[in-house]
C-alpha cells in the first residue's frame, strides 16, 4: 500500500462539484458582504475553532506557491514543529515529508485532479517517532486565491491494531490449520481403529456378534453369526431378532423380555435353545448389552451369542460317564460283597464235605482195613491225600481273599528288625542246612507290618525252598537302587531259578513253575506277595535264570499312597 | 460223681447227619456217645431247653454243655446262643460253637453274645477226632458245671 494512491473513480466530478459549490458560496459571500461583516466574522471564528479543535492534522498551503500558510495545533503536536517553523515552507522542506514523492509532482497531481489521497504514509516526527498517516489533500478557491488543504490523520494506532489483528489472524489461521490437521489425524486413527475393530468383530468365527436396533432389528452381522445362525448378512439385516428363538421361547415372550432386562439393567445373560436358519436348534449362551448414547437415549443392543451345544454335549457326556462310573462302583461293591459271600461260603461249605470224605475214609480204613487189599488201601490213602490237598488250597484261597479285604494299617516299619524277626521263625528249618545269609542294611519303610512280614515270609521261604538242593545255599537280602519316590528291596538266591519267559505267571494265583514232586506248594505265595505290595501302591517283579538262581524285587512308595485292590 | 440218674446230657445241635456221625464216632472212643442228645436244628434245641413240643415230657435237667453248629435251617446257632444267654434260667449253660468257619465276623458275633468256647472243626479227620475227644473229656469230666442247674 505504501506510496500507492487511491483515486476514487468519480473524484474529478466530486472535486468539480465541490468547487462549484465553493464558487456559489463566494458569490453569496460577496453579496452578503454588505449584509453583515459580523456574520462573516462569526462564521470565520466557528471555522477557526473547528480548525483548532480538530483531531486530525490540518495543513493549509497556498496553491500558487505550494508553501504552508497555516497548520492546526493537532498537526503541530503530531509532527513536533512549531507553527513558525512550518509557515512559508513547502511540504517537501519539512523533514517528515522529505521521503515521499516530490512536492512538485504532488502539486501537479493536485492541480490536475484537485484531490489526492495517501492512505498509509510513513512519517518520522522531529523526535524520531515513526508514525503512519492518512493524507488527503483538496484544492479549493478561498476568496481570491486557491488553497490546498491537507488533512493528516495519525493512523499509527489503527495500523498497529490492524497488524495485530492480522498477526492474530495469521496465528489463528495457523492454529486452525494445525488443529484441523490434528483432528484429521485423530479421525484417521479413529477410522482405522474402527475399521480394525469392525474387521475384528466381523472376522470372529467363534461367536455371533451383531447389533440390534432399539426395536430389536438386526443392524450388523459378523462371520460368527453367519456360521452359528446360518444366515448371510444380507438375509438377516433388517429382520427382527425373535426369529432366532424357538416357537416356545417366542410364545413366552423371551425376546422382548431379554431386551427389557438389558435396557433396565444394562445387560442380560441367558442360556437356552436357539434356532438356526435351517431350523436346527443349538444350545446358546446369549449376552445382550444395551448401548446408550451420551444423552441416555437408547441406541440399540450389542448381542453376543455362543454356541455351547458341544460343551453342553460333553458336559452331558461327563454326567453320563459319572453315572456309569457310579453304576460301575455299585457293581464293583456288589461283586465285592459277592466275593465276600463266596469266600464265606467256601470257608463253610467246602470244608464240611472234605471233612466228611476224610472222616469216612478213616472210619472205613479202621473198620474194613484188615479185609481190604493193599491196592484198595492205597486208593483210600490217595483219596485222603487229595482231600487234604484240596483243604490246603481252600485255606490258601481264603487267606488270599482275606488279604484283599482287610484294612491296611501303615506304620513306620524298620525292615532290618522285621527281617531278623522273620528269619528267627525259620531257625528250625535252617539248622540242618548250609545257608549263607547276606543281609544288607535295610531302611525304614511305611507299611502294614503284619502284611509286610507275610511278604518276607513268602519270599524267604521260597528262597529256602528253591535252594534246598544246593550244598551251599546263598540268600541275599538288600536294598536296590530306586527312584526318589520309592524303596526297592530284593531277595536273591542261588537256587533252581526259573525260565524268564514264565516270569508273568509267577505271581498268579495257583500258578506254579515246578511240579508238586519237585517242590511242594499251592502256588499262592507270590500271588499273596503281589496283592499285599499292590495294596501298598508298590510293585513286584523277578529276574531268573534256569538253575542259576532268582531275584525277587518289591517296591514301596515313600509317600502315603492309599491304593486298595 | 453224680448218680446215674443225674448224669448230665451233652446236647449236640447239628443238622448235618454226616457230621453227627463223625462226631459220635469220635465221642464213642471216650465212651461218651450214650450221653449225647442229638438235635437237628436250633428250633429243636430251643424246644428241648424249654421242654416244649415233643420234649415236653423229657427227662433230665439242663445239659452240661451245648455243642452248637452255626449254619442250620430255621433257627441258626447264633440265634440259639442269643436266646440261651438272654434267659435267666438258661444263661449259665456252657455253649460251645462247633463250626467250619474261622471268619472274623462270626467269631466276633459269638463271643459278643457270651459263647463259652469257639471250636473250628478241622478238615483232617485225625485232628477232628482229637478235637472232639478233647471237647468231650473237658466238658464231661474236667469242667465243673455251674451249680443249681436242672
Amino acid at each position: 500500500m505504501r506510496g500507492d494512491e487511491a483515486e476514487l473513480k468519480n473524484q474529478d466530478a466530486n472535486v468539480s462539484g465541490q468547487s462549484a459549490r465553493t464558487e456559489q458560496a463566494e458569490a453569496r459571500t460577496e453579496q452578503a458582504g454588505a449584509r453583515s461583516e459580523q456574520t462573516i466574522r462569526a462564521s470565520e471564528l466557528s471555522y477557526r475553532r473547528l480548525f483548532e479543535a480538530a483531531k486530525d492534522g490540518i495543513l493549509i498551503l497556498d496553491a500558487a506557491t505550494g508553501r504552508i500558510s497555516d497548520a492546526n495545533p493537532f498537526l503541530i503536536e503530531l509532527l513536533g514543529f512549531s507553527l513558525s517553523e512550518m509557515v512559508g515552507k513547502t511540504v517537501g522542506e519539512l523533514s517528515p515529508f522529505k521521503d515521499i514523492e516530490s512536492n512538485k509532482a504532488m502539486l501537479e497531481r493536485l492541480k490536475r485532479h484537485g484531490y489526492i489521497r495517501y492512505e498509509d504514509l510513513p512519517l518520522e516526527t522531529t523526535d524520531g517517532r515513526q508514525i503512519a498517516v492518512e493524507f488527503v489533500s483538496n484544492v479549493y478557491q478561498a476568496g481570491d486565491k486557491k488553497v490546498i488543504q491537507c488533512n493528516i490523520r495519525d493512523i499509527t494506532e489503527r495500523k498497529r491494531a490492524q497488524e495485530e489483528i492480522r498477526d492474530l489472524n495469521v496465528t489463528l489461521e495457523q492454529r486452525v490449520i494445525e488443529r484441523t490437521a490434528q483432528l484429521q489425524a485423530a479421525n484417521q486413527v479413529l477410522r482405522e481403529s474402527e475399521e480394525r475393530f469392525r474387521l475384528l468383530v466381523e472376522g470372529v468365527q467363534d461367536c455371533a456378534i451383531f447389533m440390534l436396533s432399539p426395536e430389536g432389528h438386526v443392524v450388523s452381522w459378523n462371520k460368527g453369526a453367519e456360521r452359528i445362525k446360518g444366515y448371510k448378512a444380507d438375509e438377516i439385516i433388517g429382520k427382527h431378532f425373535s426369529c432366532f428363538y424357538p416357537p416356545e421361547g417366542i410364545a413366552q415372550g423371551k425376546p422382548e423380555q431379554e431386551l427389557r432386562t438389558a435396557m433396565e439393567q444394562g445387560h442380560a445373560n441367558e442360556e437356552g435353545w436357539r434356532v438356526r436358519k435351517d431350523g436346527q436348534q443349538f444350545w446358546a449362551n446369549v449376552e445382550i448389552t444395551a448401548i446408550f448414547e451420551e444423552g441416555g437415549c437408547l441406541q440399540g443392543f450389542a448381542k453376543i451369542t455362543r454356541d455351547l451345544t458341544e460343551s453342553k454335549r460333553s458336559a452331558q457326556a461327563i454326567y453320563d460317564k459319572n453315572l456309569e462310573l457310579q453304576e460301575n462302583a455299585r457293581v464293583l461293591a456288589r461283586s465285592n460283597s459277592d466275593l465276600e459271600a463266596f469266600s464265606y461260603s467256601v470257608s463253610h461249605d467246602l470244608r464240611a464235605p472234605l471233612r466228611h470224605i476224610l472222616g469216612f475214609v478213616d472210619l472205613l480204613q479202621k473198620s474194613a482195613g484188615p479185609s481190604l487189599s493193599e491196592k484198595s488201601l492205597r486208593h483210600l490213602t490217595t483219596i485222603s491225600q487229595s482231600a487234604r490237598r484240596m483243604g490246603d488250597l481252600i485255606e490258601d484261597l481264603l487267606a488270599f481273599s482275606r488279604l484283599g479285604q482287610s484294612e491296611i494299617q501303615r506304620t513306620e516299619v524298620n525292615l532290618d528288625g522285621l527281617v531278623r524277626e522273620t528269619l528267627a521263625d525259620f531257625q528250625a528249618e535252617t539248622t540242618e542246612r548250609n545257608i549263607v545269609w547276606m543281609i544288607h542294611a535295610l531302611p525304614v519303610v511305611r507299611a502294614d507290618r503284619a502284611l509286610l512280614r507275610l511278604v518276607l515270609v513268602n519270599l524267604i521261604s521260597n528262597a529256602m525252598k528253591f535252594t534246598s538242593a544246593r550244598t551251599e545255599a546263598r540268600i541275599e537280602i538288600g536294598c536296590a537302587p530306586a527312584g526318589s519316590g520309592e524303596t526297592v528291596i530284593f531277595i536273591r538266591d542261588n537256587g533252581v531259578g526259573f525260565d524268564p519267559k514264565y516270569t508273568e505267571k509267577l505271581f498268579r494265583v495257583f500258578q506254579r513253575l515246578h511240579s508238586q514232586g519237585e517242590f511242594e506248594g499251592t502256588g499262592i505265595g507270590l500271588a499273596n506277595v503281589q496283592r499285599i505290595i499292590g495294596r501298598h501302591g508298590g510293585g513286584v517283579w523277578a529276574e531268573g535264570v534256569v538253575d542259576a538262581g532268582a531275584t525277587f524285587y518289591f517296591s514301596l512308595p515313600k509317600q502315603n499312597g492309599s491304593i486298595n485292590g | 460223681m453224680d448218680s446215674k440218674a443225674n448224669i448230665k446230657n451233652i446236647l449236640l445241635v447239628e443238622d448235618d447227619s454226616k457230621d453227627v456221625e463223625l462226631t459220635l464216632a469220635a465221642l464213642e472212643e471216650n465212651h461218651l456217645a450214650n450221653r449225647i442228645v442229638v438235635l437237628e436244628n436250633g428250633e429243636e434245641a430251643l424246644d428241648y431247653l424249654y421242654e416244649r413240643g415233643k420234649f415236653e415230657k423229657r427227662s433230665g435237667g439242663n445239659p452240661i454243655v451245648v455243642l452248637l453248629d452255626n449254619k442250620m435251617p430255621k433257627v441258626n446257632g447264633l440265634e440259639v446262643l442269643k436266646t440261651i444267654k438272654a434267659d435267666e434260667n438258661l444263661k449259665l449253660i456252657p455253649v460251645v460253637v462247633l463250626t467250619s468257619s474261622r471268619e472274623t465276623p462270626d467269631l466276633v458275633a459269638f463271643y459278643k453274645h457270651g459263647v463259652n468256647a469257639y471250636v473250628v472243626k478241622p478238615v483232617d479227620f485225625g485232628e477232628f477226632m482229637n478235637v472232639i475227644k478233647h471237647l468231650g473229656i473237658f466238658w464231661a469230666a474236667i469242667n465243673e458245671p455251674p451249680p443249681c442247674m436242672g
